[in-house]
């Protein structure tokens, strides 16, 4: 047993700060004095950024490149990303043909419905920093660097995680269906390019596109 | 024989010398010969019929001018509404007197002028839009007659799709002179002068008669002034003269009957050296020219009254062609042109707008002439219709039965007298006074001197029963005036206005404002305040002042004209500082019944509380004890509710007695919660004599307890916020904006101790309750009479919940005393029960009461300013960093993996 924990001791400890960060997230309370975006925020950045982050440097002492913090395969990356991100919106537009409720249920803030302004900054500043923390938590933290020996059953691991997350957070709507519905496709990318940069591009042009959409063909 | 003839005859005459003489010298007893003589004859016929020869001359006076004093037609106008509002219907209804005719028979010819449509023949464009109905250029009174006779004709039809091609009603009426009745009667037209009482034939031209006066004069009857010398008292000429009238040419002669008949220069006015106007000369019947004519508007080229009313007329007058009767009225639409039996006039009224009628019928004179015929008169409302108008006068001769009679006459067209007979609606008065009556309760009010605030609330109401316009257009201006006598004479005693002293005490509210109808003035005046420069002893006598309310009332009406009244009103007031106090009496038992006492030292209630001292507050089921100071009092009478109080020492207490009301009394409280009670009581000052009167009030409320704070500094209300102080006024406020306290919610810090007391209304109730106090279910026992204490041990944020539960139940003794005095059954005054709950919020003593000197003093300070959002980032970064570590801690306890070890056999290389 001590040669086992000894000899996966890595894997162990990796995998309860992630199930702990987790919990947390999901079991947080948030207080009525403050945004709870605010809180949400704040909340998510320490856990899914910094906290992964540090863990991986002081910790385990090792690069951020284990991250998925690299440059990886670029051509891979980007032709991938590009496809995938062509791919997954054809889905969302055959998914809100089928389901009603998806092209109802999909909104975005008022302003940036009504603002192009708005809207430009919304999809360059917002989405890619939303997406920034779950592409490091999920795809680099528990994909690349925890269950990298899994190959690519990890991404179907991550993904089970992230539908957990949503599951006990109780915030499985279908404003949340595109980030369900890419994160797989996000650690395929990241995969395949070894990198999260990729994967953060696919996810960020993916939503831009989802968006564009809704806005347009609702 | 003829000698002896003579002799006969002078012996006869001497015979008849010698009788005479003799009649006349001697006593007539003697000799009763009496010769007859007219005169005589006369004087014994009224001497034997007992007729007053003054008398008679003065009835042959006024025979001789009674000509003069025939009634002449008269017409008056009302108005409805009397105080018209623009835009108002206002109606106008004529009642004409002194007419043969039916009223339904005369000719009502009114005329409407409205604001601006002054007479001219040059009008603005404007004003010919405005006023010139009959479209000729000018603004006459054909105008005015046209205005009144279309809204009359019309009745509010709307002619715009009506086309006037062809006219198939058959709507003409044929007027006569003289009203609807005449049938076949001569036409003679009159006009009356008022001066003179006479009456002048209508003719066409004057000339008919001529006076002989120099140019530049005219014929006038004129009247010297007689004045009365003071010091005589015998009337003498004052040297001015007046016109009477118009003489009249008789015989050649000229006469008035009034004044002499002279030539002036000034017709208006004359001297009395004018020159005498001495002959004249007439012309026969056969030569005058009498001449009738009705006062009806006509359309252009048209003639109203003359049986035709073609399509023409219909459109100049707006009916219906196809409507004989197109104001549904009854009448023809001509006949309504004419004003036939149109006695009332409505129209939409607008300000500055002026009516007249001219009503033109059969007066009851007869004519002079020969024939049936009666004079045919018109009535103008205002009798403004002088013969000086005319543009001559005469008279013209007639045989009648052989004799020559002389008629009167006068060239005057009757239309000039129409603008001098126009009403104003908003005249006669109506317009410019208000009818204001004020009222005052209580008739007798009694001031309190004291700071208890207990004295009456005097009301005074205004109203007005005139009032044309709504309360918010009325303006009402208020004075209150204190005088020791009712006279308020400055002469008898002092006299002063003393609002603004009563509005600086806040005794008394605004006194001048639209709607302000009534006022309240709250009698607290300390005997000591200043009211107008003298206190208020000062208009006092023996202690009873009077005080007068006056209201000032004005209206805007009609945007122009304003209408006042005024009113007052005058009470009598008591002021004193004496106070009937209230007591919770002790039961004492008086042989076998149970009696109330104040004498063993019973305590006083409702005496420190302002409010209580006002108002007692009581619950049912209570004795109250009642008690005076008597000195230099006597001769009580207590009532309650304005039913006597009785107090009897067999039946009540010792206190009192059967004889006579002492300066004690009690009485049971048995109303509901709302009700209240007043007891009044009056005596006699000794010193003075006068009536003094004392009241006191008691309302029964719902008994309630409340938890305060003894201790703020312990536990203090939890505060809400700050609201704004908008009158500026309150003394708690000083910068405008009042703290906000939780009357539920106390906050406290924790390791304090706790203590809360309980306040009761009434507050006397807390001796005889029972309390259960309850911290956070735990019952707790009370630390102080009405007070509880704990220790607020729990953490921040946590609450103590804290509740009071009390019975208050009276002692049997009582209940007794209220059975046996006022069969008040015990099963009607049971226990009552009333509970209250707040919470106590243990707040962080650490920020704001720490007691840090130094740097941490500041450090603290930062801590409190550092915002919530700063404060929960840092919270969830010491989270990670915690997580961090003990996932450090973890790893360094997880056993590392051993490296593999050489085997035994094997060197290292």
């Amino acid at each position: 047993m001590r040669e086992i924990l000894a000899k996966n001791k890595e894997q162990v400890v990796t995998g309860v700060l992630i199930f702990f960060s987790l919990g947390f997230l999901a079991f947080f309370q948030e207080s009525p004095r403050l945004s709870p975006a605010f809180q949400s925020f704040v909340v998510a950045v320490i856990f899914f950024l910094v906290i992964p982050a540090l863990y991986c440097k002081i910790i385990l002492k090792r690069s951020l490149q284990e991250l998925g913090f690299r440059r990886g395969d670029m051509v891979t990356g980007v032709v991938s990303a590009f496809l995938s991100a062509g791919i997954a919106l054809a889905l969302v537009i055959a998914l809100a043909q089928v389901f009603p409720a998806f092209r109802v249920g999909h909104t975005l803030p008022f302003l940036v419905e009504r603002s192009f302004l708005w809207f430009v900054l919304y999809e360059i500043f917002l989405v890619p920093i939303v997406v920034l923390l779950y592409e490091v938590f999920f795809r680099g933290f528990v994909q690349t660097l925890w269950l990298r020996h899994l190959g690519w059953r990890a991404i179907l691991v991550q993904w089970g995680l992230f539908l957990i997350l949503f599951l006990i957070s109780k915030d499985f709507s279908w404003s949340n269906a595109p980030f369900l519905l890419f994160a797989p496709i996000a650690g395929f990318v990241a995969y395949r390019s070894h990198s999260i940069w990729y994967s953060l591009l696919a996810s960020s042009l993916f939503f831009l596109l989802v968006d564009i959409f809704f806005l347009i063909f609702r | 024989m003829k000698i002896f003839s003579q002799i006969q005859r002078i012996s006869f005459q001497i015979l008849v010398v010698i009788t005479i003489l003799s009649s006349s010298l001697l006593p007539g007893a003697a000799l009763a010969l009496s010769i007859p003589s007219p005169s005589k004859v006369a004087s014994d016929i009224e001497k034997r019929y007992h007729l007053n020869t003054q008398n008679i001359q003065s009835q042959g006076e006024l025979f001789n001018v009674a000509q003069n004093k025939q009634p002449a037609p008269e017409v008056s106008i009302s108005f409805s509404p009397s105080d018209p509002r623009p835009g108002e219907k206002l109606t106008a209804k004529a009642f004409p007197i002194f007419f043969t005719n039916r009223e339904e028979d005369l000719y009502y010819g009114w005329y409407l002028k409205r604001a601006g449509c002054d007479l001219t023949n040059s009008p603005s464009a404007a004003k010919k839009a405005l006023c010139d109905r009959d479209k000729d250029g000018n603004i006459t009174v054909e105008d005015w007659k046209t205005e009144a006779s279309a809204l009359i004709a019309q009745n509010g039809f709307d002619n715009s799709a009506t086309s006037y091609a062809s006219d198939s009603d058959s709507d003409g009426y044929k007027a006569r002179f003289g009203g609807d009745s005449k049938q076949d009667t001569p036409d003679y037209c009159y006009i009356h002068d008022n001066a003179s009482g006479q009456n002048y034939e209508l003719v066409n031209r004057a000339s008919d008669t001529s006076f002989t006066c120099p140019a530049g004069t005219t014929p006038a009857c004129v009247v010297e002034e007689l004045e009365d010398d003071v010091v005589t008292g015998v009337q003498t000429a004052s040297g001015v003269c007046t016109v009477s009238g118009i003489p009249v040419c008789s015989s050649s002669t000229p006469s008035c009957s009034t004044g002499t008949p002279k030539c002036v220069a000034d017709f208006y006015a004359p001297t009395c050296s004018e020159a005498s106007l001495s002959s004249c000369s007439t012309i026969s019947s056969g030569s005058a020219s009498p001449s009738c004519k009705h006062l009806f508007p006509d359309a252009p080229g048209q003639t109203s009254g003359d049986g035709v009313f073609g399509a023409n007329e219909e459109n100049f007058w707006s009916t219906d062609p196809n409507d004989p009767d197109t104001s549904d009225n009854g009448n023809k639409d001509e006949a309504n042109v004419v004003g036939l039996g149109r006695s009332s006039f409505t129209w939409n009224y607008t300000t500055g707008d002026q009516v007249g009628v001219a009503v033109e019928g059969t007066s009851m004179i007869a004519t002079k002439h020969d024939n049936s015929s009666t004079m045919i008169m018109w009535a103008f409302p205002r009798q403004n219709c002088p013969v000086s108008l005319a543009s001559g006068t005469g008279a013209y001769t007639e045989t009648v039965k052989g004799y020559v009679v002389t008629i009167p006459t006068a060239d005057m067209d009757l239309n000039d007298c129409i603008e001098g007979n126009l009403v104003d609606p908003s005249f006669g008065g109506q317009a410019k006074n208000l009818e204001v009556a004020v009222t005052a309760t209580p008739n007798e009010a009694i001031n309190d001197e004291t700071s208890d605030k207990g004295g009456d609330l005097v009301v005074a109401q205004a109203s007005v029963s005139n009032g044309g316009t709504d309360l918010t257009n009325t303006l009402f201006d208020w004075k209150v005036e204190m005088s020791d006598n009712i006279q308020f004479s400055s002469s008898i005693g002092a006299i002063g206005d003393v609002t603004a002293d009563l509005q600086g005490l806040d005794l008394l509210g605004s006194t001048k404002g639209n709607a302000l109808d009534s006022i309240r003035v709250k009698m607290d005046i300390p005997r000591s305040t200043s009211l107008s420069g003298r206190p208020l002893s000062a208009y006092l006598n023996n202690g009873i002042g009077y005080m007068r309310l006056s209201s000032k009332v004005s209206e805007n009406f009609s945007g122009t004209i304003t209408r006042k009244g005024k009113s007052d009103v005058i009470i009598k007031f008591v002021s004193t500082g004496r106070k009937i106090i209230a007591y919770k009496p002790d039961p004492i038992l008086a042989g076998s019944a149970m009696h109330v006492t104040l004498s063993n030292g019973s305590s006083v209630i409702c005496n420190v509380d302002p409010l209580d001292r006002n108002t007692c507050r009581v619950i049912k089921n209570e004795i109250i004890g009642l008690g005076v100071d008597d000195t230099g009092l006597a001769n009580f009478n207590w009532t309650i509710n304005g039913a006597p109080l009785k107090c009897s020492l067999k039946g009540v207490s010792p206190d009192c007695s059967d004889t006579e009301q002492g300066p004690i009394n009690f009485f049971p409280v048995t109303g509901n919660v709302g009700d209240s009670y007043t007891v009044t009581l009056n005596a006699t000052d000794v010193a003075t004599g006068n009536m003094v009167t004392l009241s006191r009030t008691f309302n029964v409320i719902e008994p309630e307890v409340t938890i305060v704070s003894p201790d703020q500094n312990m536990v203090w209300p939890k505060f809400l916020g700050q609201y704004k102080d908008i009158t500026g006024t309150a003394a708690s406020c000083p910068s405008g904006l009042c703290n906000d306290y939780s009357e539920n919610i106390f906050q406290t810090f924790s390791g304090n101790i706790a203590t809360l007391q309980a306040n009761f209304i009434p507050s006397f109730l807390g001796t005889n309750s029972q309390r259960f106090w309850n911290v956070d279910g735990v019952i707790t026992n009370e630390t102080a009479p009405m007070q509880v204490s704990f220790q607020a041990n729990k953490l921040e944020d946590e609450i103590y919940n804290v509740s009071l539960g009390v019975s208050v139940v009276q002692s049997d003794q009582m209940r007794r005393a209220l059975f046996d005095i006022w069969n008040v059954s015990p099963l009607d005054s049971p226990e009552i029960s009333f509970s209250r709950l707040i919470q106590v919020e243990v707040e962080s003593g650490t920020i704001a009461t720490g007691p840090f000197a130094g740097p941490k003093k500041y450090l603290a300070a930062l801590v409190s300013y550092i915002p919530q959002s700063i404060l929960f980032a840092f919270r969830i970064f010491l989270s990670g960093a915690l997580v961090l570590f003990a996932t450090g801690f973890l790893f360094a306890l997880m056993p590392e993996q051993v490296p593999a070890r050489a085997s035994p056999g094997r060197r290292p290389e």
